[in-house]
Parts: C-alpha cells; sequence; structure tokens
C-alpha cells in the first residue's frame, strides 16, 4: 500500500473496454462540458485515436481531440479544420484539457495501446492526420454547459483487444519495434510466467538492494564502514543467489 | 432536488482504484475549484464512513484551504479556515463538480463492496453518523496544493498552476482491508493486476545485466570490508555509479 505513487499518470482498468469508458467518461467528456461553457460557438468534441510510430516505439497510440463547429463533424475534414488547429498552442481546448487531466491523457506507449490499439489501423506518421487518425468518440453539446457522447470506433487489431502484452512493457526481447500484439498473458503456461514473475521480482530485490546500498556508502566513513555495510553485504549476496537461481529457472522452463 | 452521475470506477484491487480516483476524480476537482476559487491554494480529499438506516457508506469530501501547510483537521474548522466559514470552499466544489460531471453529486459506489468503499474504506475512521463533525468524521487522504509548473514546460504553457499531491492517508480501519490475493492463489495472473503483471516481467527481462553489475559491486564489497581503505571505498562507489569524488 505505501508503493502508491499518488502522482500516477496512469489510469486503470481490467479490460480494454474499461480503460476506453474510463477515458471518455473521466476526460473527454468533462473536457467538452467546460469547452461548452467557454466556447458558445463549439458544438462536438471528438476522440481520435491513432497508432503510428513516433519517436519512441513502433506500436504507439495516440489521441487527440478535436473541436467543431457542427454538431455531427466530417473526418477527415475535421483534422483540417477544427475549431483549434494549432494543437501545441495554448487555447481555450487545451486549458479545458489542463484542468481535467493535469496535462493530457495518457501514456502513448503503453496505456493507450492496451486500450485503443484494437481500435485503430497501424498507419505512419508521414500520413495526414485525418488519415493517420480515426474518430472514436463524439461529444456533442446539449444546452449551455453539458454533453452527451457516443462511441463511433469498432473493432478493427482483435489482437490488441484485452492485450497487455504491448508497447514499452511488452514482456519479451527489448526490441522497441514491433508492428504487432505479444503473446497474451493468459496463454503463457503458468510455469512459464510463474518463472518470469519471479525474474522480475528478483531484479526488483537487487535493485532496492543496491539503491539502499548507493544512499549508504555516499554517507559512510572510513572508520564505521565494514560495520555499516555488514547487513547489506549479506542481503546483497542472499538477493544475487536468489536472482541467478530466477534466471536458470526461466531458462529451463522455455527450453524445448 | 440535488442530481447524481454515476461513473465508473475501474481498477484490479483497492489500490489501482484509489489511483484512478484520486488522480481522475479528486484531481479534476481539485484543479477546477482552485480556479474558481483562486484565494484557496490547496485541497484536502477525505472521506468516512456514514451510518445510514442500517447501511453504511464510504463518502468524500473536500475542503479547500488558503494556507497550503495547513494541516488536518484544522482545514476543516472554521477557526482555521476563514474559506469554509463563509460556505467558499464548498460553494467552488460544488461549482466544480458541476461544471466537469454535469451534476451535483457523482456516485462511485460507495455501499460496501462497491468501488470507492473498495477503494478507500480502510483509510477511513469508524463509522459516524451523518451529523457528526466533519473534521472528526472525515480522515483526509491527499492534500493537493497547487505548485508552480517547470518554466518553459507544455504543463506550464497551458495552465496558470499544476498541483503537488502529498498523501495523508493512514490505514484506520484495518478490517477493511482486502486480504492479500496472493496467499490464496499461485497464478501471478490472478493476484497481480495485469499492468503489475507485464511491469514486474518485464523489470526482470535485463536480470543477467543486473547479475553482472551486482556481482562486481558484491566483489568490491567485500573486498572494503576487508580493507577500509579510501582507494577500496572509491572503487565500491564507482561500481554503484556514484560519480562524486570520495570526501
Amino acid at each position: 500500500m505505501n508503493e502508491i505513487n499518488w502522482d500516477s499518470q496512469r489510469w486503470f482498468g481490467r479490460t480494454s473496454k474499461e480503460m476506453r469508458e474510463h477515458c471518455l467518461r473521466w476526460y473527454v467528456e468533462p473536457t467538452a462540458r467546460l469547452l461548452f461553457a467557454s466556447v458558445p460557438e463549439a458544438q462536438s468534441l471528438v476522440l481520435a485515436v491513432g497508432q503510428f510510430w513516433s519517436d519512441e516505439a513502433h506500436d504507439a497510440v495516440h489521441l487527440a481531440l478535436y473541436a467543431s463547429d457542427e454538431p455531427d463533424p466530417s473526418w477527415p475534414e475535421l483534422a483540417e479544420n477544427s475549431l483549434f488547429p494549432e494543437r501545441w498552442e495554448r487555447n481555450k481546448l487545451s486549458e479545458c484539457t489542463s484542468t481535467v487531466s493535469g496535462s493530457s491523457f495518457g501514456d502513448s506507449n503503453y496505456g493507450n495501446i492496451v486500450a485503443f490499439a484494437s481500435q485503430c489501423f497501424m498507419s505512419s506518421q508521414d500520413e495526414p492526420e485525418g488519415d493517420a487518425y480515426q474518430p472514436w468518440a463524439v461529444a456533442r453539446r446539449k444546452g449551455a454547459n453539458d454533453c452527451t457522447s457516443k462511441v463511433v470506433g469498432e473493432l478493427l487489431q482483435p489482437s490488441f483487444e484485452d492485450n497487455f502484452n504491448v508497447g514499452f512493457s511488452r514482456i519479451e526481447g527489448s526490441d522497441d519495434y514491433y508492428d504487432s500484439a505479444g503473446e497474451r498473458v493468459e496463454e503463457i503456461p503458468l510455469g512459464r510466467i510463474k518463472a518470469l514473475v519471479e525474474r522480475g521480482e528478483a531484479a526488483e530485490v537487487l535493485r532496492v538492494i543496491e539503491d539502499e546500498l548507493r544512499e549508504t556508502v555516499r554517507a559512510i566513513s572510513t572508520d564505521d564502514g565494514p560495520r555499516a555495510l555488514e547487513n547489506l553485504a549479506a542481503r546483497l549476496a542472499a538477493a544475487l543467489q536468489d536472482a541467478t537461481r530466477a534466471d536458470n529457472a526461466v531458462t529451463e522452463e522455455e527450453s524445448p | 432536488m440535488t442530481s447524481v452521475v454515476s461513473l465508473p470506477l475501474y481498477g484490479f484491487d483497492p489500490d489501482e482504484l484509489a489511483i484512478n480516483a484520486i488522480q481522475w476524480f479528486a484531481k479534476s476537482v481539485a484543479r477546477r475549484a482552485l480556479q474558481l476559487e483562486p484565494a484557496a491554494n490547496a485541497v484536502f480529499f477525505a472521506v468516512a464512513r456514514i451510518a445510514r438506516n442500517d447501511a453504511v457508506r464510504c463518502e468524500y469530501a473536500f475542503v479547500l484551504s488558503e494556507d497550503a501547510n495547513t494541516t488536518w483537521p484544522f482545514a476543516s474548522s472554521p477557526k482555521h479556515n476563514a474559506m469554509l466559514d463563509d460556505g467558499r470552499s464548498q460553494r467552488a466544489v460544488a461549482r466544480a463538480i458541476r461544471d466537469l460531471y454535469g451534476a451535483d453529486t457523482v456516485d462511485l459506489g460507495h455501499g460496501e463492496g462497491q468501488p470507492f468503499y473498495r477503494a478507500f474504506a480502510r483509510f477511513s475512521r469508524d463509522p459516524r453518523t451523518p451529523d457528526a463533525p466533519m473534521a472528526s468524521a472525515f480522515a483526509p487522504v491527499v492534500v493537493l496544493s497547487k505548485a508552480v509548473f517547470e518554466p518553459g514546460s507544455w504543463e506550464a504553457r497551458n495552465a496558470d498552476f499544476g498541483l503537488r499531491a502529498t498523501r495523508l492517508a493512514t490505514v484506520h480501519s484495518p478490517e477493511c482491508e482486502e486480504p492479500a490475493r496472493r496467499a490464496t492463489t499461485d497464478d501471478p495472473r490472478d493476484y497481480l493486476s495485469p499492468l503489475e503483471l507485464v511491469d514486474t516481467i518485464q523489470r526482470g527481462s535485463e536480470l543477467r545485466y543486473s547479475i553482472q553489475r551486482a556481482t562486481t559491486v558484491r566483489e568490491r564489497l567485500d573486498r572494503y570490508r576487508a580493507d577500509p581503505s579510501d582507494a577500496n571505498l572509491q572503487a565500491l562507489r564507482e561500481s554503484l555509479g556514484i560519480r562524486e569524488a570520495a570526501e
């Protein structure tokens, strides 16, 4: 419990659908309400999603909001003629998203992929926005400052739906250039997944001990040094044994 | 008549539920309320279990404070908080919730076994009656205070202030904690959330490199313990990636 990161930017759901609904109800709709209250001509707000390589990961999923003065804006035209075309400049829309989320929403290299990759086609950052992105939900004005929303996206890449083994958290290999979803964790044999988790936990224990050692060694004086390090030395030795055992267990599980 | 909107609070376990509620409910309300009430500098998010008609619900409260360094329960005491005294705090919070969610109250599932209860009942005090004074009935979970963004950052360009979250929660009601799933199953997919599972596994993907590095650290540590010379201390520091010169 003490490990909770209260400043986490992540958002959680047990399924892709829950994560998408969270995004719609906690991000898109509140942003639309604030926008409609402050920009009388705004009639709709569209959340568009796109999967394309950008700077870091090949399977990254990007989210973008487009405001329109029409209740039923046309796509891809909206990508060219939205109310606030300068997405990187401060404007009424960016102020609303900042109020709701603190900055923008999500994590292109992990959470967005779990939630929305199934709703996208793999595209390219070289494409125009209208081709790289596609609408996923529309929030329409209702009265002075309320909205109704409708999901317009659909399942396009089933291998990504409810698949958490994607993006920067992908569990096998270190290659960033993925062009498909990873193996589903529910399909990994129990023995292998237990070995993989034990290996991850062993790595974490080593990291924690090294961090403690670093802090202790920084503050150490030559007089009390050896005694101050006695306990940490014993823990490091035991953790190294466990880590070696855990690493071998994964090798055994993965050998044919 | 008070309008209520039900919003989904998702998560694998109480911790994920709590993070979702703080990140996407408490912080959004706090940012909006601070915009509406510029004299305020901090927002407390607090919870209480309230007993009504034989049922107990875990409920939330927001309290604005002019003083970012104030501490609970002073923030909820009129003596120490002029904004509560004249109703400005409640008005700003009510307006913030209406602006964001289109209703007077947000229902996040407050009964036993429901999401908000699962996330926060453990941080609440014993169940109280609805007329109990706020300061003693509610327990603070987090204080969200105004923070200055790094100049030139994306956040600074788009907002006048950020939020700094300081955890205040302590477990007052351990009987409301859910039993650790790990004790009942050996399948990590049942006791780790999908996110924790892939994070944990991914963390191990470079274990061989970690073992090599830790082996070097251990050798130098043993050498230093046998001979605590400056040279051996420096070698140990280097193996740990400590760059500054030894004192």
